[in-house]
């Protein structure tokens, strides 16, 4: 079952018909650069309906922007600018945006095509170049005591770039069973071993289960392989620090305008649907078990799961693009190999996390202090104590 | 040397408690390397996905007492996974997205 297609390829401005529209990120508006009307575009789960009981969900709804990718489309599209009738070439791996040379209109690609290129939803900026620096600076500045010569050297947060990062979004609906083992502490007592006391345990040992319905609403999944931590590349980059910014104001998501991106750049899905399914059973159960903590008092030496079911009745999916601001050092390791590190402002919340290369010789020399530091007054202790 | 000097200031039976007290400085100093590195690497970040908003309803329940056990050494269950939201535990998946 798939959502209604939105219509799209031409953005005007709805007071004048400019197609010269940009973003305000203080306003978090779309502002017409001819007459200065501003508006927003429609929260995307309203647009689509997808704003529905999520418990009543039954089977799955995969939106335009979230279909299948053609694996043999061509990132290369050609517009029909509808100002001047003139064809237009865009790259739509690496512009959603083109001005037509004959009339000078902007031409967005919002129309779907199946490359991926396009999502239903996009959140715009709302934290700043200036607050993005501020809060790198901050994070790295905590790590600079250890951190290698040459990220101290090269840092300049100023060079954080703003980046459109496509995600899925899906509500889900499921019935999750998880099973294993439980243990009551029944008695708590010391035994003599050798010349020491030792605590031992007694218990009563359960066989525990659990059943429910559970529904998520507004899941998030990257649908980028790099990202997921799918592609060859992930032994080289830290692709986890991306998504320890996460989550997302997913709720005040709207339709996808290309005006929205702007300067920033934007990286195209190259994951289907039926390649999340995976990740998304395991977040439902990993969800489920969490879930389930509060209700396991009486286990007070806690529970071994050791089986589990999650059985999707019903599911749906939209794309996103979402914002992160990234900031990213190459650290040069023996060999030509290469890691490259990430520091992560989330573009909505400004939640911040990064990975800084350590300098472990001396992280090392440091430890070694501390042993010496240590050591001494133990050594005191233990002569003259 | 440390050694001796330990054993000539130290009773024979208060050996063993030495021995753990001079392996502080050595716990101290490796755990500031790794405290440390893990401060600046962040490895283990990632998405909480489990505080994505989610309800639960229709809960039904099992708790069967199976047998008893003595003598054991440690306060938790071995292989305690309840508070892991990634445990590895091997789940079977049906329904929509198993296709």
């Amino acid at each position: 079952m798939t959502a209604p297609e939105p219509v799209g390829g031409f953005s005007r401005c709805p007071k004048c018909g400019s197609t010269e529209i940009s973003y305000s990120q203080r306003s978090g508006m779309l502002v017409c650069q001819f007459c200065r009307y501003s508006w927003a575009e429609q929260r995307i789960e309203e647009a689509l309906g997808f704003d529905t009981d999520i418990g009543g969900l039954k089977g799955t709804v995969v939106s335009a922007g979230a279909n299948q990718i053609d694996r043999e489309a061509d990132a290369v599209v050609t517009l029909k600018c509808q100002g001047c009738g003139a064809e237009v070439v865009i790259n739509s791996a690496t512009n959603v945006q083109a001005r037509c040379h004959w009339c000078r209109s902007f031409l967005s690609l919002d129309a779907r095509i199946p490359n991926g290129a396009v999502p239903d939803a996009v959140l715009p900026f709302a934290v700043t170049h200036e607050q993005a620096v501020q809060a790198v600076r901050a994070f790295a500045g905590k790590r600079m005591t250890f951190a290698q010569p040459a990220f101290k050297r090269e840092f300049r947060p100023e060079n954080v770039v703003g980046v459109y990062m496509p995600y899925f979004v899906a509500d889900v609906n499921a019935e999750v069973s998880v099973r294993g083992i439980g243990e009551v502490e029944t008695r708590r007592y010391t035994v003599k071993v050798g010349d020491r006391q030792e605590t031992r345990y007694d218990a009563d040992v359960y066989d525990v289960g659990r059943e429910f319905t559970l529904t998520m609403d507004d899941l998030v999944l990257e649908s980028s392989a790099r990202r997921a931590g799918q592609s060859a590349d992930r032994e080289q980059e830290t692709s986890n620090i991306i998504n320890a910014v996460l989550p997302f104001d997913t709720k005040n998501a709207v339709r996808y305008n290309a005006n929205y991106l702007g300067q920033y750049t934007s990286e195209k899905r190259d994951l289907d649907v039926s390649q999340v399914g995976g990740s998304l059973a395991r977040m439902v159960f990993g969800t489920g078990t969490a879930h389930m903590r509060a209700a396991l008092g009486p286990y007070d030496r806690g529970v071994r799961w050791e089986q589990g079911a999650v059985a999707v009745d019903g599911v749906r999916y939209l794309s996103t693009y979402a914002p992160i601001w990234l900031y990213s050092h190459y650290e040069r390791r023996g060999g030509g190999a290469e890691l490259l590190h990430y520091i992560a402002v989330n573009g909505r919340t400004g939640a911040v996390m990064g990975s800084v290369p350590v300098a472990r010789g001396k992280l090392t020399l440091a430890a070694f202090g501390v042993f010496v530091a240590t050591f001494v007054p133990v050594l005191g202790v233990l002569l003259w104590g | 040397m440390y050694h001796a000097a330990i054993a000539s200031s130290s009773s024979s039976s208060s050996g063993s408690s030495d021995l753990f007290v001079l392996a502080i400085p050595f716990v101290v100093a490796i755990a500031f390397w790794v405290v440390t590195y893990r401060r600046y690497r962040n490895q283990d970040a990632r998405h909480v996905f489990e505080e994505t908003p989610s309800q639960v309803s229709n809960l039904r329940s099992l708790d069967q007492r199976v047998h008893h056990r003595t003598g054991l050494d440690f306060s938790e269950i071995e292989g305690r996974n309840d508070d892991d939201a990634l445990a590895p535990i091997p789940i079977e998946v049906t329904g929509e997205v198993s296709r």
